[in-house]
């Protein structure tokens, strides 16, 4: 078996507390008394990502997906553990890794800030095609293929503002349709689309990206039926800790129920109540979705 | 299609594909302005009525005797010694101002992310997205000295001025260096020590007022301000033509502070980079951040 493209090995992150209040006297006197505890965001996550597979990325608001995800990306420094995209260290060897694989940030992140409001779809993918330093003799070719596969063609010269916010979404699929990067990392990319746009995203991932381009796809997802449908494996994550992984159906197998939904649920351990919520919680376990995304409510 | 599986993506590398990307944010901001196009247009036309505006508000203040106390100071060889004065300052603090906000901007905004993971390098992406700025400012630089000199402003170019003003523009990059480096942990959108700047920048640098005609502890202020200096050389070489030696004792510290500010500003830079990714909120919007 050739090497993984992606391979964590215990990967851990601990946030420092949030700041509180403008002045910060709260902050400074609760560290001198040693109140103020880490959050812990992701806990020794250890997984392969292996070469021509979409491995999926799960668990509840606050697991610790993006975290890992920005972690991949050289945004977030892990405070422990290691991860390697193509055999290079995702910290330390970051420059090698650029161009070798991108990053969509469908959830937490948007996407206007590289698609230009006021300018056409193709100037839009021609500007992304330097950015990534696509060939010039490329270009017209990896624009149009993106556009036929997304069925964007008519759109062509229409501005990204106009487009309709499922189609503005489907059209982040073009980055990695144009890139061509051997890996992926495609953060809640069918976060905001209906459900006959997001089919033709798994067919668009699973066909085009993977069997055609031959890339590998790290996808988080809170949608599960998109995760059986799109995943070879699924890694489960747990206020930051891997949970289960393995496909769909052997987890599904493994925790005694018949559909992965009930199975993800049955893991992850909890169903909200009504009128529950997931607040910023008290120390002690609980789902948490402060802290701008990453797991908040998890004090160590 | 097959040939690309495994493979690492052909792309382009080197110089010619930085000014590729550097000429694709340009076109891009450029698209996106004049997509706007009545309120481009007005947007000249508020530029050479505001400049026409200082150069009128200039010309008809022509105290005698403080514009007597400014030419002598200045050495300011014009025939309407306040209307260089004020014209150069705001030529000046127009030029200057080419290094500001550019690194904040970037860095703050929540599509850093991409560009992060973009092969393009940051200073390309750093330049390109500041590149219709530019092009702004020198517009407006032109549309001051060409309504200036209409309405008699002197204006030497010399080597000294050119210094000045390099020496300014970097002044302000750095301050912006500095800046970036609290706002990215912050996300105030404003440091303490720029905020003091801008809080005085009008009052005290000289742009409008003389500063030896304000009160004493606003001297004192203006004493610590580095535009004041920039203000003032400025002045002594495009309306004076003061040789370079004449305005040396002035111009080495306020190239050495700029040095050292610069230093200072990267490392902070540095830290402030570094702590917004443990903290994991680089590219989280600053404050006031809007699209």
């Amino acid at each position: 078996m050739s090497d993984p493209v992606l391979h964590s090995v215990e990967l851990t992150k601990f946030f420092p507390p949030m700041r509180r209040g403008i002045v910060g006297i709260r902050d400074l006197m609760d560290t001198f008394r040693k109140k103020r505890g880490k959050i812990k965001a992701l806990n020794k996550v250890t997984f392969d990502v292996n070469r021509g597979e979409v491995f999926g990325l799960l668990g509840p608001n606050g697991a610790g997906k993006t975290t890992f995800c920005k972690i991949i990306a050289d945004l977030v420094i892990p405070t422990s553990g290691s991860a390697q995209v193509l055999g290079y260290d995702v910290i330390k060897e970051h420059k090698k890794i650029v161009g070798k694989m991108i990053c969509v940030f469908g959830g937490e992140i948007a996407m206007w800030g590289v698609f230009a409001w006021r300018m056409s779809v193709y100037r839009n993918l021609k500007f992304i095609c330097d950015l990534w330093k696509v060939p010039r003799s490329d270009m017209e070719e990896r624009i149009s293929f993106a556009l036929d596969v997304l069925g964007l063609q008519q759109k062509r010269e229409e501005w990204y503002q106009k487009l309709s916010g499922g189609t503005q979404q489907k059209l982040y699929l073009a980055l990695p349709l144009i890139v061509r990067a051997p890996m992926i990392l495609l953060d809640e990319p069918t976060v905001r689309v209906d459900v006959i746009t997001r089919r033709e995203m798994h067919e668009i991932i699973k066909q085009k990206l993977c069997k055609e381009l031959g890339c590998t796809v790290l996808l988080t997802t809170h949608n599960m039926l998109e995760a059986e449908r799109v995943c070879d494996r699924v890694a489960i994550l747990r206020q930051g800790e891997i949970a289960e992984i393995g496909t769909p159906k052997e987890i599904a197998a493994r925790v005694g129920e018949s559909n992965f939904e009930d199975a993800f649920i049955k893991v992850v351990g909890k169903v909200p109540e009504a009128g529950e919520g997931f607040g910023f919680g008290p120390p002690g376990p609980g789902f948490g979705g402060g802290h701008g995304g990453h797991g908040g409510g998890r004090f160590h | 299609m097959a040939a690309q599986q495994g493979m690492p993506p052909s792309r382009m590398s080197g110089f010619r594909s930085e000014l590729n990307v550097f000429y694709a944010f340009f076109y891009r901001s450029l698209v996106q302005q004049l997509s706007f196009r009545s309120w481009f247009v007005m947007r000249i036309l508020g530029m050479f009525v505001g400049v026409t505006t200082y150069s009128i508000f200039a010309k008809v203040v022509p105290s005698t005797e403080i514009a007597a106390q400014i030419a002598a100071q200045y050495h300011l060889t014009g025939k309407n010694p306040f209307l260089d004065f004020f014209l150069i300052g705001m030529l000046v603090q127009n030029m200057v101002a080419l290094g500001s906000a550019g690194i904040s901007g970037l860095v703050n905004s929540p599509f850093y992310p991409y560009y992060h993971a973009s092969p393009t390098r940051l200073i390309t992406v750093f330049f390109g997205n500041n590149a219709f700025r530019y092009l702004w400012v020198i517009i407006e630089t032109f549309a001051y000295i060409a309504v200036g000199l209409t309405f008699g402003m002197t204006f030497y170019m010399n080597f000294g001025f050119v210094l000045v003003l390099v020496t300014g523009i970097l002044l302000t990059f750095s301050l912006d260096l500095l800046s970036a480096g609290w706002n990215i942990i912050t996300k105030t959108g404003e440091d303490p020590l720029n905020w003091f700047l801008d809080l005085f920048s009008r009052l005290v640098t000289g742009s409008w007022i003389p500063v030896q005609n304000l009160p004493n502890w606003l001297q004192a202020i203006a004493a610590v301000h580095p535009q004041r200096y920039v203000n003032d050389m400025a002045r002594l070489t495009i309306g004076g033509n003061a040789p370079l030696r004449e305005i040396w004792p002035q111009l080495g510290p306020l190239m050495l502070i700029t040095a050292v500010i610069t230093v200072v500003g990267y490392r902070a830079f540095k830290y402030g980079f570094w702590k917004a990714r443990d903290e994991g909120t680089l590219g989280h919007a600053m404050s006031g951040f809007r699209r």
